[in-house]
């Protein structure tokens, strides 16, 4: 989980529109690998996005989520300047945070 | 009775039997032991299938392999509303990347859910819509293969649903 989070929220007439990226392999489990054995699901379940204290979205993924998900949504508020963050779990425990400031 | 068994082992004294009358107990014992075993095997498995049959909750919406069972863990059959939006590309060439976006135009909504119909399990994503932000979702989805693409809202304790289908010339879930 070496990549972070790439985040873009915009704010727009008192609509901020935000954009979240988070590198991660989402694995279903399903396939096989080169070898022919089978591979560990290992995919992002939970995400979090805080307008400071304000969760404004939350989201629960499978492993049917694109490799690096990418979601993207609009809340009413949010001014230039202030901060969105950003947190996933994975299925193996994992998190990842990251943090952007609205333009 | 295991009891008795037990104690053939051995005589008053502590001392072990002749190996001739250890044998004959042991294949008693080892019959009541397997018989002990199945039982329990038995038992566990019914109470692991109670405990299944009354969790329908939302792991159980993930782990659905079928549309229905799926919509059936979200409590109501949806009603198909043209106050909720599914954008989608109607054909696709790689199924692993496929943008999907889903918006409404219902007030209060408090959760959406994608579904795709041909995935080995269905739901793909829930978001939950807070007080403040908009019923407008984008996410980019793997898609097994042609199929029906589903995205039901929650609204006022109501669910409504749009379907679309795409066609896949290369599936996503490797």
């Amino acid at each position: 989980m070496a990549d972070p989070i790439r985040i873009r929220a915009k704010s727009n007439g008192g609509i901020t529109e935000v954009m979240v990226l988070m590198p991660h392999p989402m694995e279903t489990g399903l396939g096989l690998d080169a070898s022919g054995t089978g591979r560990r699901a290992h995919y992002i379940s939970d995400v979090e996005i805080k307008l400071g204290d304000r969760t404004v979205l939350r989201a629960r993924l499978s492993i049917a989520v694109s490799k690096d998900p990418l979601i993207s949504f609009r809340f009413k508020g949010g001014e230039s300047g202030d901060r969105i963050s950003v947190t996933w779990t994975d299925n193996f425990g994992d998190r990842g945070t990251g943090s952007a400031s609205i333009v | 009775m295991i009891d008795d068994g037990i104690l053939k082992h051995r005589d008053d004294a502590g001392r072990r039997l002749p190996t001739g009358a250890e044998d004959g107990v042991d294949h008693k014992r080892r019959r009541i032991i397997a018989a002990g075993g199945t039982f329990l095997a038995l038992l566990q498995v019914d109470l692991l299938g109670s405990v299944r049959a009354e969790a329908l909750g939302h792991d159980d919406l993930f782990t659905a392999t079928t549309l229905d069972d799926a919509l059936a863990a979200l409590g109501s059959t949806p009603i198909d509303d043209a106050s909720v939006e599914l954008i989608l590309p109607g054909v696709v060439e790689d199924g692993a990347v496929v943008p999907v976006t889903v918006s409404s135009t219902l007030e209060d909504v408090e959760e959406i859910y994608v579904l795709v119909a041909s995935n080995p399990y269905p739901v793909a994503v829930r978001f939950e819509i807070p007080d403040g932000t908009e019923p407008f979702v984008s996410i980019r989805l793997k898609l097994a293969q042609t199929g029906a693409v589903y995205a039901v809202v929650r609204a006022n304790g109501r669910l409504y649903s749009r379907v679309a289908e795409t066609r896949v010339t290369v599936g996503g879930c490797a």
